[in-house]
């Protein structure tokens, strides 16, 4: 089963229930969508066994070929490419608007003028920690998206044997669309705030649109304060488990830590409805 | 002339950025500071909710066009379908499709077609607003959920803003930033004045300021630290404050974390008007950036 | 010689825009024949790179010069590498104003690096 974790916004404890998660069902792979803010390490603590470098083709000109005829620079959607003509005879790429798309190298007239070369646009590794497989792909500063990333990292756990959860980006955008569709399930984490049922509003938005089966995660559950479950309850939504606040927890977060224990037998049974639902 | 753009944003979500730019919000308004309040979270735009804008004028934002196959016209030559970068072509009953949510948007479908059979179509994937609240104009936005191109809507808001302060000589534009690095925080960076960066003093936040710090070095825009939810964790902090120290990066000063603001938070409150200490230390840290900001022409 | 200037409306006493991949308008002067031209900015409200295709105008255009109140890093790079010099108007000058400045030497070249290049500079020096 491929189970992602998505919040609204940031902040909710995203991170925090996926990691308990994660290591409540292992033996389990735990991957780190979250690419421009991987924070799932940090209280995973793993053992790093590979590094791999993510690279995406850009252009490159090749000045003795190319007649600076403009045709790349006038192709390019994201305008990354300018060519000054003759007598000048410059050409400037700009890598932080380029997507990799391809477009320039398909419509240059001249023969090896317009070269693709791969650039690094990030990592991904891969490692262990007791029974829990480890993966996440960091970002590098810069870059305009994190898509790539994340599908190369989809692509990565295809096969993989066993259950995955997967740490989603924050938000709604496109990656966090990339990283949840094809998920079996989707987590989403909320807390109990009018902030937090905004937002988990627009995420579910995002999910029906994806027709993914999903349910509710209270993070931050205060007692008495049932404002989740109200609007839960509207959109015949399941909410499945509350996290109740706690400073201590809060304590241990900032230090980097998680009382992994103290949460092992309620996520297991959570994991038991959600293969029943998944079915 | 040329309004100063305050944009705050901090590495992730959760560190109470909103929190922290509706208190200057508040602040400034009670100092009678004249300025215009630009929430780019659109994903997420929660400023809204304790400044309670009233929208006077609206408008659907076009993002990037998207490719679409004419059914008639297509061979299922498969040509498009190999040469597409984002895996956003699909064969769904027979039928090539192309996945709106996967296209890019970047037309090498639709200039390879040998029977040009693909046309790119422009989406709207947002809409943007123009309001009053009762601390001045504000400029806001919606993304429609799943869409992308924040960049752009971002870029959009702060534009609508920077017109405001223009027609009506107004010194100052507040933008509520979004969270993370990359497109949309890049956007809100472009063009500031200065750019605050809110941390929590947790072991993640600071992996994640440095990230953000990056970003914000990455476009040579004066920058500074704010400490958010200060006391949780006094090591933490004292690491922060030492790297903001070796980086030669202003530290502006620490909000406390207490039970008000979280009272605040659940009444729909702005914290500085209503937890006495908060708006000490946004005062401090208000005046700091304002000195920062009118130093240069 | 051709200056191309950013500027708020399309005739001389207009002020100069000091934006400039955003600017409303541009106008084109030529320096010996005492001519110009002028044209709303086609890419004031694109989603990005909006100074990398206004820069281009001015390439077209076959302007040796521009003037504008600040230029963006992206336009910069477009200009530096077309060989386009850069000088920054006076606040509040007029289009004609600008130019009478400029052939007097009065106005500052915008020579400085990208802040892209500052922050490059400044990492390698913290490192």
């Amino acid at each position: 089963m491929k189970i992602a974790v998505a919040s609204g916004k940031g902040g909710t404890g995203k991170t925090t229930f996926s990691v308990l998660f994660a290591r409540a069902i292992a033996p389990a792979l735990y991957v780190d969508a979250d690419v421009e803010e991987p924070n799932g390490g940090i209280f995973l603590k793993p053992e790093i066994v590979h590094e791999q470098d993510f690279a995406e083709p850009v252009p490159k000109i090749i000045p003795e070929k190319c007649t600076y005829c403009g045709e790349c620079a006038r192709a390019c959607p994201y305008k990354a490419i300018v060519i000054i003509p003759p007598p000048a005879k410059k050409d400037l790429f700009f890598p932080e608007l380029c997507h990799s798309c391809g477009v320039c190298a398909f419509v240059c007239p001249e023969k090896g003028a317009l070269i693709e070369v791969p650039k690094k646009k990030g990592v991904v590794r891969v490692g262990k920690t007791q029974d829990l497989d480890f993966m996440e792909g960091i970002l590098n500063i810069g870059e305009p998206s994190a898509v790539p990333l994340i599908r190369e990292l989809k692509r990565k756990i295809k096969d993989y044997p066993g259950d995955v959860v997967i740490d989603a980006p924050p938000g709604t955008s496109c990656p966090v669309v990339e990283a949840t569709e094809d998920a079996d399930f989707v987590i989403l984490v909320a807390e109990p705030t009018p902030f937090g049922v905004h937002d988990l509003s627009l995420v579910v938005e995002m999910i029906e649109q994806l027709s993914l089966p999903h349910a509710i995660v209270v993070n931050k559950a205060q007692e008495g304060n049932f404002i989740v479950e109200e609007y839960a309850e509207k959109k015949g939504i399941e909410v499945l488990y509350r996290i109740p606040f706690s400073e201590e927890l809060a304590r241990m977060y900032s230090k980097g830590n998680l009382p992994f224990d103290d949460f092992r037998e309620g996520l297991k049974s959570l994991y038991e409805r959600i293969k029943e639902r998944v079915g | 002339m040329n309004a100063k753009e305050i944009v705050i944003i901090s590495g992730k979500g959760g560190t109470g950025k909103t929190t922290i730019t509706s208190s200057f919000v508040w602040l400034m308004h009670k100092h009678g500071e004249k300025f215009v309040i630009a929430d780019a979270d659109v994903d997420a735009a929660d400023m809204h909710i304790l400044l309670e804008p009233k929208i006077e004028y609206e408008e659907e934002f076009v993002g990037k066009s998207v490719a679409v196959i004419d059914d008639a016209e297509c061979t299922s030559c498969d040509i498009c379908r190999q040469l597409c970068r984002f895996d956003a072509i699909d064969i769904v009953d027979d039928t090539y499709r192309v996945n709106p949510f996967k296209c890019d948007g970047c037309t090498l479908c639709a200039i390879a077609c040998p029977v040009k059979a693909i046309e790119m179509v422009p989406q709207v994937v947002g809409k943007w607003f123009l309001s009053s609240t009762k601390f001045g104009p504000m400029v806001h936005a919606r993304l429609i959920p799943g869409a992308e191109n924040s960049g752009n809507l971002v870029t959009m808001v702060k534009h609508q803003a920077h017109l405001i302060s223009e027609k009506e000589n107004i010194p100052y534009i507040l933008v509520d930033g979004p969270p993370g690095i990359g497109c949309p925080v890049t956007s809100s960076i472009s063009g500031a004045s200065f750019v605050a960066i809110v941390v929590e003093p947790s072991f993640s936040a600071i992996h994640d300021m440095e990230r953000a710090t990056d970003t914000a070095l990455h476009f040579g825009v004066p920058h500074g630290i704010i400490i958010n939810k200060s006391g949780i964790n006094p090591e933490n902090e004292e690491q922060i404050k030492e790297f903001t120290k070796k980086r030669g990066i202003p530290f502006l000063g620490s909000v406390p974390f207490s039970m008000c603001v979280i009272d605040a938070l659940v009444n729909k409150k702005i914290a500085a008007s209503a937890c006495s200490e908060v708006e000490r230390k946004i005062e401090d840290i208000f005046s700091r950036i304002l000195e920062v900001v009118n130093e240069k022409p | 010689m051709k200056i191309f200037i950013t500027a708020k409306g399309t005739d001389l006493n207009s002020k100069v825009d000091p934006r400039f991949g955003r600017a409303d308008y541009y106008v084109i002067y030529d320096t010996e024949t005492g001519e110009y031209t002028a044209g709303e900015n086609p890419h004031k409200k694109g989603q990005m790179a909006v100074g990398i295709s206004f820069a281009q105008i001015a390439i077209e255009n076959g302007a040796k010069v521009a003037i504008s109140g600040n230029f963006g890093p992206n336009a910069f790079e477009v200009l530096r590498a077309a060989g386009i010099s850069m000088f920054r108007a006076k606040p509040e000058q007029s289009i004609k104003e600008a130019v009478k400045s400029f052939m007097k030497g009065e106005l500052e070249e915008f020579k400085e690096s990208t802040p892209r290049e500052v922050a490059e500079k400044l990492e390698k020096e913290l490192k």
